[in-house]
C-alpha cells in the first residue's frame, strides 16, 4: 500500500479571529491508495468542514490552514494547492446532488463538457463517453437519460450523475459528504454498492463522511471518529467497532439502535457538544465523559497508538498502555 | 378485542396539475385499513413517497380523506373535527424547528393551548406547565425560553410536551427523531417509551428507520406506494418478513454487526411515481419474484394477525436470523 494523500496540521479557523478560534483541528489525515476512509461524527463535529477544507471549499468567514497537504504523483508525494486538486485528482459529491447539476443543461451535455475539459476530445466523442460514464454508474437506459434535464431525475439518479462527473474528471479520490443522507435506504444501498464497486474496479479512493455508524461500518476500511473538531479515535474499521477505546466512541455505539436488537434501553450521551467559541481547554469531551478526572479538564490528550493499531486521544482509554 | 382506532379503506388523492379534463392525480393512500389497539405502539414504515406522512396527517385531521373512514372507539371522526375530537389525537412532527413558533416562549405556547382547550383552570396553568416540563425531563426555566435558544433534542421535548398538554389518547409521531443526532435520538426515544408506559397512551409511530421501529413498536405496517403491503406483530415481521419488499427493506439497512451470508438481493430501480397508473402489484417492477399474475392482479392484504399482500409470499424461515 502506498500513501496517496497526506495532510498534516489541517485547521479551519474563523477568519475574523485570526486563527484564535478553530472549529476544526489541528488534525492529520492520511489515505492509502484505493482505500475508503470514513469520518464519523455528530452534527457540529466538524466532519464536513474537514472534508471541504481538503479542497478549500469552505464557506465564507472560515479560513483553511494546513501544515502541508501532499498527494501522490507517480512515485513521490508532492505538496499541492487545493485549487490544483479540485475537480482533477480529487472530486467531491455532497448530500444534495441537485446543487452540483446545472439546471439548464441536459445531463449528457454536462458530463460531455467535463470530458472535453479534461481530455480535449471532439464533441461527438465526448457525448459517447458521457453515455458510457452514465452506464458505468448504473443509470438505466443511458442514451435516453443523457437527454434529460436534472430536474427530471430522482435523488438517487442525480447522485449517480454526480458520481459520473467525478469519473469524467478522472479523479483518483472522491470526497463523499453524506452522499446518501437524503436517500431512502434501498437507494442508499444501491449508491453504496456503486461506490464500493468503483473503489474495487477503478481503484477510486474514498473519503466518506457520515453521521451513520452502521453505514460507515459497512463501507469504510479505516475510520476516524471526530468530536468537537478533533479526531478522538481512528484505526481499522473492524477494530474500532470490535474494541472501541475512546469513551465517546463507546457512548455513540451505546446510543445507536441496531436493527438486530429489539430490547434493551438505549443510552443517550448527556449534555451537548461544545460551541467552537468555548471549547474546553482540556479534553473537549470531558464535560460529558463519565470517566473524566482532573487531568482531563486541564490538559488535552494526544492521539496515542494502542497495541491493536488504533489511535486514541484519551487519558483513560480502555485497555490503555 | 375491538380496535381503539380503526382506519377503513382510507384513500387520499391529490390533484397536482394536468388539465381540467385530464387532471394529474397523485394517489397518496390507496385503500389503507388499520386496527390499532388501545395502549399499543403501532409503527408505520416505508420509504419517502409511500404515503406514511399523509396517513398521519389524515389521522390527526390535517388532511381530508378522499374516501374511507377513521373511527375512534367506533365513532367516526368527522372531517371538521370538534375541539374535543382534536384534543384526543395529537401529533409530534419531524422538525421541531419549524413546528414550534419561534417568537413564543415555551410558557406562552403551552399556556395558549391550555386556555384554548380549557384543560385546567387559569390559576393552575403555571403548575401544569411545570408538570409538563418535568414529564419531558426539561428544567423549569426552559419555560421562559424561545425555540431558538434550545437545542434540537430539547425542542423535540417541547414539541412532545405541547402534545401532552392536551392529555391526548393517541399520539402520532411523524419521524420524531429523524432530525436528531444518535446521542440525542436515544434520549428522545427513551422518553417516548416512558411516557407511553406511564400515561397508557396509544401511539402511531411513523419512521423510515427500521432499527428504531423494531425497538419502539408493538405492531408494524409496511407501506409501499400508498398501500400497506405487510402488517403484523413487530417481532414476527422482523423475524419472518413475508413480503419481498419488507425483506429487501430490512436487508438494505446497514448493520453494526455484519452478517456472514445472506439471501439479500438488492432492489433494482426505484419506487415508481405515485402519479402513474398502476396495474397489478405496485412493487412488481422491482420485485425479484414477480410473475405473470403480478402484472395484472393487485394482491389483496390477506391473513389474520400477520397480513401480507403478495402473490408469492416468502415461506417461513427455518433458522432464526441472528
Amino acid at each position: 500500500m502506498s500513501t496517496v494523500l497526506d495532510i498534516h496540521d489541517l485547521r479551519v479557523d474563523l477568519a475574523k479571529t485570526g486563527g484564535k478560534i478553530s472549529p476544526v483541528g489541528p488534525l492529520d489525515l492520511t489515505m492509502e491508495a484505493g482505500e475508503c476512509l470514513g469520518i464519523v461524527g455528530e452534527s457540529g463535529s466538524g466532519k464536513s468542514l474537514t472534508l471541504k477544507a481538503i479542497l478549500d471549499l469552505l464557506p465564507d468567514g472560515l479560513a483553511r490552514h494546513a501544515g502541508h497537504q501532499k498527494v501522490r504523483e507517480g512515485d513521490v508525494l508532492v505538496e499541492r494547492d487545493p485549487a490544483a486538486l479540485r475537480g482533477r485528482k480529487i472530486s467531491m459529491i455532497s448530500q444534495e446532488p441537485g446543487a452540483a447539476l446545472d439546471p439548464l443543461m441536459r445531463i449528457g451535455d454536462l458530463i460531455a463538457e467535463i470530458v472535453r475539459q479534461h481530455s480535449g476530445v471532439s464533441r461527438s466523442d465526448a457525448q459517447l463517453k458521457a453515455i458510457d460514464l452514465l452506464r458505468r454508474v448504473g443509470v438505466p437506459d443511458p442514451e435516453t437519460r443523457a437527454r434529460f434535464w436534472p430536474h427530471a431525475l430522482s435523488g438517487g439518479l442525480k447522485q449517480r450523475v454526480v458520481i459520473s462527473m467525478a469519473l469524467a474528471c478522472r479523479s483518483e479520490i472522491l470526497l463523499c459528504d453524506e452522499p446518501t443522507t437524503a436517500l431512502d435506504v434501498t437507494i442508499q444501498a444501491q449508491i453504496v454498492d456503486l461506490l464500493r464497486d468503483l473503489q474495487k474496479e477503478e481503484g477510486l479512493g474514498l473519503i466518506f463522511v457520515t453521521h451513520d455508524l452502521a453505514l460507515i461500518r459497512q463501507i469504510a476500511d479505516r475510520i476516524c471518529i471526530m468530536y468537537a473538531g478533533l479526531v478522538v479515535e481512528s484505526g481499522p474499521s473492524t477494530e474500532i467497532f470490535a474494541r472501541p477505546r475512546h469513551p465517546y466512541t463507546q457512548a455513540l455505539l451505546a446510543a445507536l439502535p441496531d436493527i438486530e436488537q429489539s430490547t434493551g434501553r438505549l443510552v443517550p450521551i448527556e449534555g451537548t457538544p461544545p460551541n467552537p467559541r468555548d471549547f474546553p481547554v482540556g479534553c473537549r469531551f470531558a464535560p460529558r465523559c463519565p470517566k473524566a478526572t482532573d487531568i482531563c479538564l486541564t490538559s488535552r490528550p494526544e492521539l496515542e497508538r494502542s497495541a491493536s493499531g488504533t489511535l486514541t486521544a484519551c487519558f483513560h482509554a480502555e485497555g490503555g498502555s | 378485542m375491538s380496535a381503539f382506532l380503526k382506519v377503513e379503506d382510507l384513500t387520499v388523492e391529490f390533484t397536482v396539475g394536468g388539465t381540467k379534463k385530464a387532471p394529474a392525480i397523485l394517489r397518496a393512500l390507496r385503500a389503507v385499513s388499520l386496527d390499532v389497539e388501545k395502549g399499543s405502539v403501532y409503527g408505520i414504515v416505508g420509504e419517502s413517497g409511500c404515503g406514511k406522512s399523509t396517513l398521519a396527517r389524515v389521522l390527526s385531521g390535517l388532511t381530508p380523506a378522499t374516501s374511507g373512514n377513521v373511527l375512534l372507539e367506533k365513532q367516526p371522526l368527522s372531517q371538521a373535527r370538534s375541539l374535543a375530537e382534536r384534543r384526543r389525537i395529537q401529533m409530534v412532527f419531524q422538525d421541531p424547528g419549524s413546528s414550534l413558533n419561534p417568537s413564543m416562549t415555551v410558557r406562552r405556547m403551552l399556556a395558549q393551548l391550555l386556555i384554548h382547550h380549557s384543560i385546567v383552570p387559569r390559576t393552575q396553568i403555571e403548575n401544569r406547565c411545570q408538570e409538563l416540563m418535568a414529564q419531558v425531563n426539561m428544567p423549569v426555566d426552559a419555560l421562559g425560553k424561545k425555540p431558538g435558544q434550545l437545542s434540537g433534542g430539547q425542542r423535540q421535548r417541547i414539541a412532545i410536551a405541547r402534545a401532552l398538554a392536551m392529555a391526548p389518547e393517541i399520539l402520532i409521531a411523524d419521524e420524531p427523531t429523524a432530525a436528531l443526532d444518535v446521542s440525542v435520538q436515544a434520549s428522545v426515544l427513551n422518553l417516548m417509551a416512558d411516557l407511553i408506559a406511564e400515561l397508557g397512551m396509544t401511539m402511531i409511530f411513523i419512521s423510515h428507520d427500521m432499527a428504531v421501529v423494531r425497538r419502539v413498536c408493538d405492531r408494524v405496517a409496511v407501506m409501499y406506494l400508498g398501500r400497506i403491503v405487510e402488517s403484523g406483530p413487530t417481532e414476527e415481521i422482523f423475524a419472518n418478513p413475508k413480503h419481498p419488499y419488507t425483506n429487501a427493506l430490512m436487508n438494505a439497512v446497514p448493520r453494526l454487526i455484519p452478517r456472514a451470508a445472506d439471501d439479500y438481493q438488492m432492489l433494482k430501480a426505484e419506487q415508481p411515481s405515485p402519479l402513474a397508473k398502476i396495474e397489478g402489484c405496485a412493487f412488481r417492477g422491482r420485485c425479484p419474484k414477480a410473475g405473470d399474475i403480478c402484472m395484472t392482479q393487485d394482491p389483496a392484504l390477506a391473513g389474520s394477525a400477520h397480513q401480507v399482500a403478495c402473490h408469492f409470499p416468502r415461506p417461513p424461515q427455518q433458522e432464526g436470523r441472528s
